[in-house]
């Protein structure tokens, strides 16, 4: 290994779990952060659907990563329901708002008015 | 051995990383919807698998391995299936991609249009 990916196992090892499984593990939580904010501001429903996906994917992730680095191993049966009951609600909310009115934005996002 | 596996391991984790991370500022900074489902599912259709396969790598043969493969089979099924939903549930709600200026000189603009592109 290069003498980066030794520092960089150093600065990680001091919390407990691999260099590059720490590192996927910060990527995860800024994305995360990312799509809160979509959440937040995103000016119609399917943009907070979207980013509620996207931040439930990233959470069967960060359990999967953070139990395998914390060596918890039972967390993996949890990131597997996760995926599942976060498919299954998407699909259901998303037929729920398909021909639903109730989903305009308030902003100009290319809606028919 | 254990080496190349510890480093084909690594790569997989950092590429996942990027892509998680640039799917984010792409759901972030796009200015649509439907660019924003197309930032949000193509990175995120990759990342995870890639994430999964760099942490399975690491593991040794016990059934933690089977079921994260199990979770990266299942993510990469639903994934750009929940994707499908979303974009065909916005198009049957009512929101329509947001053209460039190309794509509105080739069609006929009516008056509406010409009043949304000014404002």
């Amino acid at each position: 290994m290069s003498c980066a990916a030794v520092t960089w196992n150093a600065a990680f090892c001091a919390w407990g779990c691999d260099g590059m499984i720490g590192a996927a593990i910060v990527a995860v939580l800024v994305t995360m952060v990312l799509a809160l904010i979509r959440a937040f501001e995103g000016p119609s429903a399917y943009d907070r659907m979207l980013a509620a996906n996207l931040f439930g994917t990233k959470t069967v992730l960060l359990i999967a990563l953070g139990g395998h680095a914390l060596s918890w191993h039972s967390f993996l049966d949890i990131a597997l329901l996760y995926a599942l009951v976060n498919f299954a609600g998407t699909i259901a909310v998303m037929r729920f708002f398909e021909y639903s009115d109730l989903t305009r934005d308030q902003g100009d996002d290319g809606s028919r008015s | 051995m254990s080496d190349a596996i510890d480093m084909l391991s690594g790569f997989c984790l950092l590429a996942g990383s990027v892509l998680c991370i640039t799917g984010g500022v792409g759901l972030l900074r796009l200015p649509d919807f439907f660019s924003r489902v197309h930032a949000a599912g193509l990175t995120e259709t990759l990342a995870a698998p890639l994430l999964l396969t760099g942490l399975s790598l690491q593991m040794e043969w016990s059934l933690d391995l089977f079921k994260v493969l199990m979770i990266l089979i299942l993510v990469l099924a639903t994934n750009p299936t929940a994707t499908h939903a979303m974009a065909k549930a916005a198009l049957h709600g009512g929101y329509e991609p947001k053209l460039g200026s190309s794509a509105k000189t080739g069609s006929a603009g009516g008056p509406e249009e010409q009043e949304s592109s000014k404002a």
